[in-house]
């Protein structure tokens, strides 16, 4: 059909099929890339339009009912400055409020939110902060969690509105009254739901300790490096571009949980005109392999085929299709025909390894690692004593014994995983893929496809979030096979479905606790027994459960004597079963330690009568103590002792106590109580929490780094910015050593074939480890500068200098007299004047200690005694990441991150009925929170000096996960006295909890 | 996916002249993503089916009324049916998603239309401008609307409209959500209208807890809720909760001043 419409202003003629939606003819047909494909079903919001200037869905509307109105997309809305020549008037207000309050991490949702504000301001030019979280709440955030966003309308409404805003400047040092006396700051300083006070602080309060050092950049609230282009939607994500030929992939997945595939007939799939190619297991070679992205060698079992006879869960590979539509390939997957010999499934855990069970790999090409037993389903055993447990246990004046559980929760990234494959001219096999690991990609496809890594080229564009389920090597396979069959372009894109039924999720874990306690509160002896599901593959099986034990059992190391000989047990099964896989999330099992960990603290401290945070802070670990698991766990490799070099823990206690209130608070049934609502009560927790930096020893990045004619740099890394930030705290390390402004830097990351190596984003590593990669290479750099500097300034007569005396700031080299000479002056002469050279530098790291972050989580919640229902009003943490590089993008991680950990607490699971089947396959049913329904988040940093990093930082970007649902468990027991053990905390489960049913 | 038949007819009997062999596309929330399994549709979009009318003795909701105007409530509309609307969908949805369309398309878990059954709305059809209960609509849907169309909902403005639902996070689905109306009924006698959802294929009227209502025996009418639920399992939640839930939230509502 012809369809006629006013895009962006412009009027657009379209022959298009009538079944095509408003976003595919965007994107497909127009070239308008800044629309975004999430979902199918209008949930997420990411490919919103102004339909007549309203905000709607572009997934859900048929390209029909366009003709006649008018559509803007972003590509409408504002551009650069500054296009060499032309003058433009540059970004929107929207846009630049977005750019400058670091309201962008992924990207991938915000031209949709800024669509959705500008829809606000045109028609209520001074909103509350109620109405601007109204107006986004259709478009979900995976990554933010909405202060950022609201905060960024606030400023361009004000703007808008002719009024002056302020710079977004860090007071350096801070001022006296950054945290007011306790008792004076129980309100929020930002808001949530509409009914909280605006109160907007757009950077976090940051603890600097005495001995900090001033520094130009490190520590300034500068714009993401990829903020202007993620603010005009430009085409910078893997499926935005086009190619000529292309096929489109699609996916025959199980309908059964557990079958082998007697027969499959694939020749009227094959026979259909536009069909280029079916596969089958029967046209693969057979290579077992993991999907877990991590280093070699793979400390997991290879128990995966890119296509196999067996189909392990609902939503398993059967076959392959490529062809020259969707639709065309859609049609195909339903002419297969598969004969399924259906077999007895596994899908409770606590059978896996009973006698009888079905046995989910029973393929004899079966690769074991460590204990693995694909006999008895299982993927991994841990079993760690540190100490004399049963002495301690014989010590204890009492022990207490718990039971805990947490669910299977998707990392629900608002860009789907997506890949595109091609031949290049050299015959090597380019894969343009949305991961966090694109080095591991490259080396483990290698032999699943037949080709040398040197064959293979992994380019990684910007990621619409990642959250670990894009450290798994999961369908570039199915791209990649289709090429080889083809020799044509092919995209593969999951949709919202195959997200939720057939990729990764966080291990559901059960838990047995028991805890031996001294009257005076001293822990004796601390054991977990766990049981952790993988599902039908055990892709990070073992290291996540490694992970769960080495990281939340940790923290509580007992008091006095125990300080240096601790008793600790920890036990892990991770088992089979046929459900879909489990994997990397963010966190990587800590999360689920902490859940049991910190609701076993609080009982205790609550049976001893003894203070929550006193109770904690007298058995956590502090600086200077040896972390207990260091000497028996690395992630499946050697372990080495490591010492504690920082701590603020206690700190953060104090901080995040006092934020919220909790001297006024804390059992205190005249706050408990809600006036005039007798069924509701109030009630306030914490949990202290740990996590890692980095794996020593193993994780390695590397960067590379390069002079320009104008002074400016290159800086290539391999490091994989998936909407973290990590691209700009990486250039202000850089720009800190080389003395010049982060906008001389210029980020490229990552390709395989121009970037050096880095294992990728994950582990809590890349501002520590690629940082310290990349202050190593601008230190190189910085050091051929200073050697021509001083050259330079000793020539025509002037005094000499040694390069040592030479200082690099404000974009010039300069003598302790005060002479210098510019960076761009530096760089002709070293290109072009005299005794040429490029300046450059490379740099590496592993390290050798993964020093912790900690942090103090609070909650507020409120309690329906007669329906069980929570609201959680409000969370406030404290961290102690180090030192912070940039407080936009630091807090922006905490933020986003304590949203996940929220609907980890109340909302999200994923369940599967007595088939296998998923209950949850769309983002309506799998509820993320959305911006009006946010309770207040405050974050605080509790800077300590790392001395293993150049420039003190620690990690940021986990943290947040672990002690959100912990927190706010604690609190429910506060407001009712009802122990609910399990998460989601759903409404059922607290109304059973606290009446149990006879 | 097959070719679709797109149309968009400028009078209502054309509309319903290509429904014999079409389907009717409103916002085209529900039916977009399952558009592979349509051969054709009727797009209403100029039939001038938006009117929303506010009188004394009735509210008029037309058709193709988006959710958002009534959450929007110019005119006003009494604010449980606005705050019914604003849980219905996110933002991006209800300013496509329209009124006759989600009771068409909505399961048990639907606030409005648990909400509309509070407020006895009928629907009003093309050809012929008959009227049907939504409750009776919903039952019989979809042979109910085979080559028919919506054209409005009426309803009479209650002197009391309340809803309340029990749900993982404020804006999340319902587990449980009631809402209670009260209507003037013939000889200015008060009726109510008592409705549950959160489960099953739709809402659903609970006539005895409304005769109980009408009695003023608030317990026996909590009871009726409770049994009207009594068989409401599922994988959300289990019948047990959700009976007790509906018992809390009809009393609570009763008590919220609708008695």
């Amino acid at each position: 059909m012809r369809i006629r419409f006013r895009l962006n202003g412009t009027p657009v003629e379209l022959d298009i099929a009538p079944q095509a939606t408003l976003l595919e003819a965007l994107r497909e047909h127009l070239g308008i890339f800044g629309v975004k494909h999430g979902c199918e079903t209008g949930e997420c919001g990411a490919c919103a339009v102004l339909f007549d200037g309203v905000i709607v869905n572009s997934c859900v509307m048929l390209v029909g009912q366009v003709d006649g109105h008018e559509v803007m997309t972003i590509e409408g809305i504002g551009e650069h400055p500054a296009p060499g020549w032309r003058h433009t008037s540059g970004l929107d207000p929207l846009q630049q409020a977005f750019v400058e309050t670091g309201a962008i991490q992924c990207g991938y949702c915000t031209p949709a939110m800024i669509l959705a504000a500008r829809a606000l301001l045109e028609r209520t030019p001074d909103p509350a902060e109620a109405q601007v979280r109204a107006a986004m709440a259709g478009v979900l955030c995976r990554c933010t969690g909405y202060i950022k966003p609201v905060q960024a309308v606030l400023r361009a409404a004000a703007v808008l509105r002719g009024e002056a805003v302020e710079p977004i400047e860090r007071p350096l040092p801070a001022p006296r009254d950054l945290f007011p006396p306790p008792g004076r700051e129980a309100e929020p300083l930002q808001g949530g739901r509409g009914d909280l006070v605006t109160r907007l602080q757009l950077l976090p309060r940051i603890q600097v300790p005495p001995q900090a050092e001033p520094r130009s950049v490190i520590g300034k609230p500068e714009p993401k490096v990829d903020a202007v282009k993620l603010v005009q939607g430009k085409p910078a994500f893997t499926a935005d571009v086009e190619m000529r030929g292309m096929l489109i992939a699609k996916v025959l997945h199980s309908p059964h949980a557990h079958a082998r595939l007697r027969h499959i007939d694939v020749r009227a799939a094959r026979a259909l005109p536009g069909v280029a190619a079916v596969l089958t297991w029967q046209d693969l070679p057979r290579i077992a392999f993991t999907t877990a992205g991590q280093s070699d060698p793979l400390p997991a079992p290879l128990d995966t085929f890119s296509l196999d006879s067996k189909v392990r869960f609902v939503g398993d590979r059967v076959a392959f299709v490529a062809a020259e539509s969707e639709a065309i390939a859609e049609q195909a997957l339903a002419l297969i025909e598969v004969d399924y010999e259906i077999l007895p499934a596994l899908l409770d855990p606590a059978q896996a390894m009973q006698p009888g069970a079905p046995i989910v790999h029973d393929q004899p090409d079966y690769v074991n690692f460590a204990e693995s037993d694909a006999t008895i389903n299982r993927v991994a055993q841990i079993h760690i004593d540190i100490g004399n447990v049963e002495e301690g246990f014989r010590q204890a004046d009492q022990i207490f014994e718990g039971t805990y559980e947490v669910p299977k929760v998707q990392q629900a990234s608002i860009e789907p995983h997506v890949v595109i494959t091609y031949w290049d001219e050299d015959d090597r096999l380019v894969i343009r893929t949305s991961t966090q690991v694109p080095f591991h990609v490259r080396r483990m496809l290698a032999p699943v496809l037949g080709l040398p890594p040197k064959r293979i080229r992994v380019i990684k564009p910007r990621v619409g979030g990642g959250f670990g389920g894009k450290q798994e090597v999961m369908i570039e396979d199915v791209a990649a096979h289709l090429t080889i069959a083809t020799g044509r372009p092919v995209r593969f894109e999951y949709t919202r479905a195959q997200e939720f039924f057939a990729a990764r999720s966080r291990h559901p874990m059960r838990f047995k606790l028991r805890t031996g306690v001294k009257r005076d509160g001293t822990l004796t002896a601390h054991e977990m027994i766990c049981l952790s599901d993988t599902g039908a593959y055990g892709c990070h099986g073992l290291t996540v459960a490694g992970n769960t034990g080495a990281k939340s059992m940790a923290l509580y190391i007992g008091d006095g004597t125990y300080r240096k000989s601790p008793n600790i047990r920890f036990h892990a099964d991770v088992v089979y079963t046929n459900t879909p896989p489990a994997g990397a999330f963010r966190g990587y099992g800590v999360p689920q330690g902490f859940w049991p960990v910190e609701r076993q603290m609080e009982k205790i401290a609550r049976a001893l009568d003894i203070d929550p945070l006193a109770f904690r802070l007298k058995n956590a670990i502090r600086a200077g103590e040896v972390h207990p698991f260091s000497a028996v766990w690395s992630e499946g490799r050697e372990p080495r002792p490591e010492v504690i070099n920082t701590c603020g823990l206690e700190d953060c206690v104090h901080r995040a106590a006092a934020a919220i209130g909790w001297q006024d608070k804390y059992a205190n049934p005249a706050w408990r109580a809600v006036p005039g609502k007798p069924h509701l009560r109030r009630g306030i927790g914490v949990a202290t929490v740990m996590q890692g930096t980095a794996i020593p020893y193993l994780d390695m990045g590397g960067a590379s780094l390069k002079m320009n004619d104008d002074g400016s740099f290159n800086l290539l890394v391999g490091a994989t910015d998936i909407g973290t930030g990590s691209d700009t705290v990486l250039a202000q390390q850089a720009a800190e050593v080389l003395g010049v402004p982060v906008e001389d830097i210029l980020v490229y990351s990552s390709d395989t074939d121009f970037t050096p190596f880095d294992k990728g984003a994950y582990a809590s590593s890349t501002t520590y480890i690629s940082g310290t990669a990349v202050i190593r290479a601008a230190q190189m750099a910085a050091d051929r500068i200073r050697q021509r500097a001083a050259r330079m300034l000793s020539a025509s007569g002037e005094p000499a200098c040694t390069p040592e005396q030479i200082r690099l700031a404000d974009r010039q080299a300069w003598t302790p007299d005060g002479r210098s000479v510019s960076m761009t002056q530096i760089a002709l002469n070293s290109l072009h004047h005299e005794d040429q050279e490029q300046i450059m530098g490379i740099g590496s790291y592993v390290s050798p200690v993964a020093p912790p972050p900690f942090a103090a989580q609070f909650a507020e919640v409120t309690v329906d005694v007669e329906t069980g229902q929570i609201q959680v009003d409000r969370l406030v943490i404290a961290v102690d990441a180090g030192v912070i590089i940039n407080p936009l993008t630091a807090s922006g991680q905490i933020e986003g991150g304590m949203t996940q950990a929220l609907g980890y607490a109340v909302c999200e699971e994923m369940i599967y009925d007595d088939l296998g089947r998923a209950r949850e396959v769309d983002l309506r049913d799998y509820h993320i929170f959305a911006a009006d329904e946010m309770p207040a988040l405050e974050t605080i940093f509790v800077e300590t000096i790392e001395p293993s990093h150049p420039f003190g930082v620690k990690a940021a970007g986990e943290i947040p996960l672990d002690g959100v649902a912990p927190a706010v468990g604690n609190a429910v027991l506060d407001a009712c006295g009802a122990n609910v053990d399990v998460i989601p905390i759903t409404p059922e489960r607290l109304w059973r909890a606290l009446a149990p049913t006879p | 996916m097959t070719s679709i038949d797109y149309h968009r007819p400028d009078s209502l009997e054309r509309a319903l002249d290509l429904l014999l062999r079409a389907q009717p596309l409103a916002g085209g929330t529900a039916l977009t993503p399952n558009r592979s399994e349509i051969t054709a549709v009727v797009d209403l979009q100029q039939l001038s089916l938006d009117e929303l009318v506010v009188e004394k003795g009735s509210i008029r909701l037309g058709a193709t009324v988006k959710l958002q105007a009534l959450v929007d409530g110019s005119p006003p509309l009494p604010a449980a049916l606005a705050e019914a609307a604003s849980l219905e969908a996110p933002l991006n949805l209800r300013n496509m998603a329209t009124v006759a369309g989600t009771i068409v398309a909505c399961d048990g878990r639907s606030p409005l239309v648990t909400v509309l059954l509070a407020m006895d709305a009928v629907a009003r059809f093309a050809p012929g401008d008959s009227a049907v209960p939504v409750d009776s609509l919903l039952a019989a849907r979809p042979q109910a609307l085979e080559g028919k169309l919506i054209t409005r909902l009426e309803a009479r403005p209650p002197a009391a409209l309340r809803y309340q639902q029990v749900a993982r996070s404020p804006k999340d689905r319902p587990i449980v959500c009631a809402a209670l109306g009260k209507l003037e009924g013939k000889g200015g006698r008060s009726e109510f209208r008592l409705a549950l959802g959160g489960h099953g294929s739709r809402p659903v009227r609970v006539p005895t807890a409304e005769a109980a209502l009408l009695r003023g025996d608030l317990e026996a009418a909590a009871s009726a809720a409770a049994a009207a639920y009594a068989q409401a399992d599922d994988e959300w939640a289990s019948a047990a909760y959700r009976s007790h839930v509906a018992a809390v939230l009809t009393r609570r509502l009763a008590q919220e001043g609708v008695r």
